[in-house]
């Protein structure tokens, strides 16, 4: 195993969460898609080991088409079971960071192997089962009694009810199965019809009325108390050439153990990756917070103090914006002393709320608070900006901070797309709507919401604004991460914001949107769940 | 007696065979095991002076190595779906696996359990907000590792439902 450098940062969390368990590599790359860094063992997969500065592209050509040439990835992508010249079958996922792009390949040779060799038993099985059914079982058990005792299967034939009768000697473990009737014949031992066999049994019938060729298996299934060994088997069914119904039953313990034991590490390594997605994603909405939390107060602060150098100092009006723009100062200094409590107290907080009407915020005094803050800024580009709140209160799920966070977002979007002259306008009233149960969902570029007498009222703040709105390619990815409008009017912005109010909406469990408004320009809206 | 099919359901590692083991056994152990096909137990439980003879069916886990066969879920009278707290993408999975089942079973019950609850301080979010996006079932918070609610689960499909 090789590795060039010590791990730092990213690395560090990939050589923590994924290196421990398995052969892996590993590489980060810079916004350029050149390697920063790497380790791990490159030449398992049959890859020459990179060079850092090198394009990844150049290291690794398999790449080509799943990189951009520069820039930010969009979202992870993955690449199963890939297999280089003279090397192990790798899994490779792309991550999105902050700076560039995490590579991550783990050997997954093993997995692939055992898909092969299920493969492999089941074209053996269906040999098997030909081979019976051509001959009739009559002459199998007479001939290849050798062959069934070595495969660990037990030999039955059902009638029309699926009575199954033994055939041939049986082996002590499947003895076990089976109780002598009246008439002497060894039969399966039936359940209560809700075992697992007896459930099989009825899908076999049904396979043996049809008179299909082939055979059908039931899947493993284990049976067995915690004290006693575990007796996992797969049963098979058959129909031979007289049109005889054929149950085979097989022991497949230690297949089950090998399965088993496959699909355990396979799962492992999945939720390695799990847990480093999330680790990546928290990252990336820490970085978001920062961004916005220092840009929004400065930006205020810039538009005040914009204004105060065309004014005399000394009217009220004045010194209200030199007072509005300390606080400002004061607060950006507090967040620049603040920082690296932020960098853990952030995530937490964005996955908190509160969803008790007494102690939840009011989104009708949000909207109030927004309209005073971001008025000078406004003013500042003659742009007007008004609200019409509908009668409240207006108590939401959410967390106070970050609702104001969302509102500053959507606010400052409106800001920057609104033409001198026009009106922003923030509308709150309420809707009606069924809540969304599942998570995601919230990039429709239009909102229509159901009124059925089951649907439940929530909340709607409109930004309205007479921007040219959004492009329509853009509309349905317009709240994802470093997406802009598609305007020549958007430069200068990241493109976080509207993913911020996404992240946060959704947590609350609430949607967010984007619908052209009418008579030209955008309507950004969020619904939120009303608290109670 | 009353015999019911009952059958585990839900993503891998969330804890379906720990939540058979602590209510069949009463042991819990902390060592990740995968399930292979179908592992099944019984237990007797009694309902309201009646015994309930109870046929649980621990499935698989659904993933891309292995996803449920629907002959499995044949004659059940109620499923538990199982997600995990910390794994907010097992809620999708249990939303998809309750409407296989109730296509089979459509007088079937079903009960969300979002499990690991001794894990509360990791879970994805928070409890309210798990009720809120299971408001199509009954649902219940459990942990294998403590016991909390897994009697309660089992107890409540050996109470209602009907094949």
């Amino acid at each position: 195993m090789s590795d060039e450098s010590a791990p730092e940062g990213f690395a560090q969390a990939l050589w923590q969460a994924a290196l421990g368990e398995g052969l892996s590599a590993w590489a980060e790359l810079d916004a350029d898609q050149r390697v920063v860094r790497f380790g791990g063992d490159w030449g398992h997969f049959g890859w020459e080991h990179p060079q850092v500065g090198q394009a990844a592209m150049d290291a690794l050509p398999l790449l080509l088409g799943e990189l951009p040439a520069r820039g930010p990835l969009q979202g992870m992508r993955r690449m199963h079971a890939v297999q280089w010249t003279g090397g192990a079958a790798a899994d490779l996922t792309l991550f999105p960071l902050p700076q560039g792009t995490g590579l991550l390949a783990y050997d997954v040779s093993a997995q692939v192997a055992h898909q092969g060799r299920m493969q492999q038993e089941g074209n053996q099985l269906s040999l098997v089962t030909a081979r019976l059914a051509g001959k009739g079982l009559g002459s199998a058990l007479n001939s290849e009694d050798d062959l069934l005792s070595l495969l660990k299967m037990a030999v039955f034939e059902a009638d029309e009810e699926g009575r199954c009768r033994a055939l041939g000697t049986l082996a002590p473990w499947a003895e076990a199965l089976v109780e002598e009737n009246a008439a002497g014949e060894r039969t399966l031992v039936r359940g209560d019809g809700l075992g697992f066999l007896d459930n099989f049994l009825e899908d076999a019938l049904e396979f043996w009325r049809a008179g299909a060729a082939g055979h059908l298996t039931s899947g493993v299934w284990c049976e067995g108390q915690p004290d006693e060994e575990e007796r996992c088997y797969e049963a098979l069914a058959v129909l031979d050439e007289q049109g005889r119904r054929n149950l085979v039953l097989e022991r497949v313990d230690a297949r089950f153990q090998e399965r088993q034991r496959v699909l355990q590490r396979a799962r492992q390594a999945h939720l390695s990756l799990e847990t480093l997605e999330g680790e990546v994603h928290k990252k990336e909405v820490l970085l978001q917070c920062i961004v916005h939390d220092l840009r929004g107060p400065l930006s205020n602060m810039m538009a005040v103090l914009s204004l105060l150098d065309e004014r005399d100092m000394e009217r009220p009006k004045e010194k209200e914006l030199l007072a509005l723009a300390r606080r400002q100062a004061d607060k950006q200094d507090r967040m620049m002393r603040e920082l690296l409590d932020i960098f853990a107290a952030e995530v937490r907080a964005l996955q908190s709320f509160e969803a008790h009407a007494a102690s939840a915020p009011d989104l009708g005094a949000a909207v109030e608070y927004q309209v005073q803050h971001m008025g000078p800024a406004f003013e500042e580009k003659g742009v007007r900006l008004s609200a019409r709140v509908e009668p409240g209160p207006w108590p939401v799920v959410a967390d106070a901070d970050r609702l104001d966070r969302v509102l500053r977002n959507l606010v400052g979007n409106a800001l920057h797309h609104a033409p001198a002259g026009s009106e922003v306008e923030l509308w709150l009233h309420r809707t009606r709507r069924k809540p969304e149960v599942a998570p995601g969902g919230s990039r429709q570029s239009s909102s229509s919401a159901p009124s059925d007498a089951t649907a439940e009222e929530w909340a709607e703040l409109s930004v309205l604004d007479r921007g040219p709105g959004v492009a329509p390619d853009k509309a349905t990815q317009i709240f994802d991460r470093f997406v802009q409008s598609g305007l020549a009017t958007s430069g200068g912005t990241v493109g976080l914001g509207l993913y911020f109010c996404r992240n946060a909406v959704q947590t609350w469990g609430g949607r967010c949107g984007y619908r052209d408004r009418e008579g030209g320009g955008a309507d950004f809206w969020i619904q939120l769940r009303p608290a109670r | 007696m009353i015999r019911k099919k009952i059958c585990l359901l839900g993503s891998f590692a969330v804890g379906k065979t720990s939540l058979v083991r602590r209510f069949v056994h009463s042991e819990f152990s902390d060592r990740y095991q995968t399930t292979v096909g179908v592992k099944v137990d019984k237990k007797l439980v009694r309902v309201e002076d009646q015994d309930v003879s109870l046929v649980i069916w621990d499935l698989h886990g659904e993933d891309r190595w292995q996803t449920v066969r629907t002959s499995y879920l044949r004659g059940a009278s109620g499923a538990l779906l199982v997600a995990d707290g910390t794994r907010l993408e097992t809620l999708e999975v249990v939303r998809g696996l309750s409407q296989t089942f109730l296509d089979m079973n459509p007088k079937a019950t079903v009960r969300v359990l979002v499990n690991k609850l001794d894990l509360l301080e990791s879970f994805a979010i928070p409890q309210e907000e798990w009720r809120a996006r299971i408001d199509w079932a009954p649902m219940a918070f459990t942990s294998a590792k403590t016991g909390e609610g897994v009697e309660e689960a089992f107890e409540a499909l050996a109470r209602g439902g009907s094949a």
